[in-house]
């Protein structure tokens, strides 16, 4: 593990994530733009997710539960009602708050594995519901939007728009991170991922800590699948709510490195691309590409098992004394 | 009174780790609690701190009764704990380990900074301030403990056996920094079981055995007292045989 809290040295990460928006404009297709809308979508989910379980150290691998809540929220809002989604995106906030208030209190001060469990059995309970609710969601038919291109309908013909509006999510995600790694609730979390006993014992109100950060990053899982579902324009509890996205949250996690603001942010634009493009690109033999990405994973775990990004800190730190060395000389 | 003990019981089960222990402490001054091994001293700290709820009796410190609180609460009252066993939180640096209590008093960054280097500077760990905690040696983990501790600007602080295992060069030091910090107004009891230093560290001693205690008095006192003699070394009734 790296030292969490080491934000003094961000500017070159900051420059990437915020440099990272010119890409689509030089992509040549929609096949191509298509991926760094994901890209961005999901370095904003994946950060989201470590706002709690990166820094706290505890898994949650139902996540896709507040993705769903997200995307049928303002779907069905939009559908059944015209409200628009930027609407819709805070109607699904608020539940995702309510949602992980009632989860987080009951299931936060449960220890390892059955934190995890629990977390997984929330997903599938919320999956199940929504296939079987059929008067509301539509079941497992799924729900269609409607395409009416426009600003106030989240829809657009283009991909650049996505790819602004994933981007800038992404990137209030990020603020959002590095402010709270700077502030008292950053270090009670984090503290309390390290050794909750430790932490009351200096005054860390424990539940509550873990409770507030729960509660931020569902809400902000919830942000991202409005934007899922307004982009996909297309929506069904099975592949919104599957296991596979809740653990796609961690495995971007993990990879960047876990519990540091950018590390997700670098996990997402590294598998992202290579995820899709193997997709693309290894089609004819099936199931071809889940193999030699399973193969990517296993080497970037084996050889970096704290993620990609304290690396590539070494790396820039390095670069920037170099730098500093030739101009002195 | 600081704070009062009055007749607190700790039962696991039908065990008493502690028993009908009573006691009263002064501020400003350092109290030393000896005994040996399982006669209940860190499990009395477990129950000052509230890490473990008392099973009878009550504890009232700075005139409020604290039995019952939780451990969070009773630190943010003022009272806060080292641990016997080390607790760093390791892959924090050693000022950010220490600002996690800061925050229990301020909200905000800067200030919880300069608490978090000034208790570090009490301690003689400044110099460590950008080190991750896990990379430290053991003397430097019990200074942290200490540290850490005092970050969260503490009335009374219980220190569990912050010299064992230390040279003796780092003993003589942290006696130092023990006085140094019980100068400044903070009122402290203190486990251990390097003599030398809690004789000439403590005003009063309590020793506890079997979870009761069994005397309390000066440093003196204590030493040349028959049950604590026989409480450490047991009672030799082996000895007219064999004379």
């Amino acid at each position: 593990m790296i030292n969490k809290l080491l934000s003094k040295n961000n500017s070159v990460l900051w420059i990437i994530a915020l440099a990272s928006i010119i890409v689509p404009f030089f992509l040549p297709n929609r096949y191509f733009q298509d991926i760094a809308v994901m890209t961005f979508l999901w370095a904003g989910l994946a950060c989201s997710w470590n706002l709690y379980s990166g820094y706290c150290n505890r898994l949650s691998i139902g996540h896709a539960a507040y993705l769903g809540i997200g995307a049928y929220s303002s779907t069905l809002l939009y559908v059944n009602f015209g409200i628009s989604p930027w609407i819709g995106m805070l109607a699904g906030g608020a539940i995702s708050a309510v949602a992980a208030l009632i989860i987080g209190g009951t299931t936060l001060r449960l220890k390892g594995t059955f934190f995890v469990l629990s977390t997984i059995a929330f997903a599938e309970i919320l999956k199940v519901m929504t296939i079987t609710s059929k008067d509301i969601t539509k079941g497992a038919l799924g729900v269609f939007i409607p395409y009416e291109p426009g600003f106030s309908n989240m829809i657009w013909a283009s991909k650049i728009p996505y790819a602004f509006l994933t981007w800038i999510y992404m990137i209030i995600v990020l603020l959002i991170c590095v402010k709270m790694e700077r502030s008292k609730l950053g270090y009670s979390l984090i503290a309390v991922g390290e050794n909750q006993e430790a932490a009351e014992n200096l005054g860390v109100n424990s539940s509550r800590t873990m409770l507030i950060a729960f509660v931020m990053s569902a809400v902000l899982t919830s942000f991202g699948g409005t934007i899922y579902a307004q982009y996909i324009m297309f929506i069904e509890p099975t592949s919104v709510m599957s296991l596979m996205n809740s653990i796609n949250f961690i495995l971007l996690a993990i990879t960047g490195g876990m519990g540091t603001a950018f590390g997700p942010m670098v996990g997402s634009f590294i598998l992202t691309p290579i995820s899709n493009l193997l997709r693309g690109y290894l089609s004819s033999v099936s199931g071809l590409h889940t193999f030699v990405l399973g193969l990517i994973l296993i080497a970037i775990l084996l050889f970096r098992p704290d993620g990609i990004l304290p690396q590539l800190k070494l790396f820039f730190n390095g670069l920037i004394k170099k730098s500093k060395a030739t101009k002195g000389v | 009174m600081l704070l009062k003990i009055d007749s607190v019981t700790k039962k696991f089960g039908g065990l008493s780790a502690v028993s009908d222990v009573s006691f009263e402490l002064e501020e400003g001054k350092i109290l030393g609690l000896i005994g040996p091994n399982g006669a209940g001293k860190t499990t009395l700290f477990n129950c000052i701190n509230g890490t473990l709820p008392i099973t009878e009796g009550t504890i009232t410190f700075n005139g409020e009764q604290i039995s019952g609180k939780k451990s969070y609460q009773i630190a943010r009252l003022g009272i806060a704990r080292s641990y016997q066993v080390t607790q760093p939180f390791g892959n924090m640096t050693t000022l950010q380990n220490a600002m996690v209590g800061a925050f229990c008093k301020t909200k905000s960054y800067n200030e919880a900074e300069s608490i978090g280097l000034n208790a570090l500077k009490t301690v003689q760990l400044d110099h460590k301030a950008e080190i991750v905690a896990k990379h430290l040696n053991l003397g430097e983990r019990k200074k942290l403990e200490i540290a850490k501790a005092l970050s969260t600007q503490p009335k009374l602080l219980l220190l569990d056996e912050v010299m064992a295992g230390l040279t003796s060069t780092e003993v003589q030091d942290m006696v130092k920094i023990i006085r140094e910090i019980n100068a400044t107004g903070i009122t402290i009891i203190i486990i251990e079981h390097i003599m030398e230093a809690i004789m000439s560290l403590s005003e009063r001693i309590i020793v506890l055995n079997f979870g009761k205690k069994i005397m309390e008095g000066t440093p003196d006192e204590v030493s040349n007292d028959q049950r604590v003699i026989e409480a450490y070394f047991g009672v030799d009734e082996g000895d007219e045989e064999y004379a």
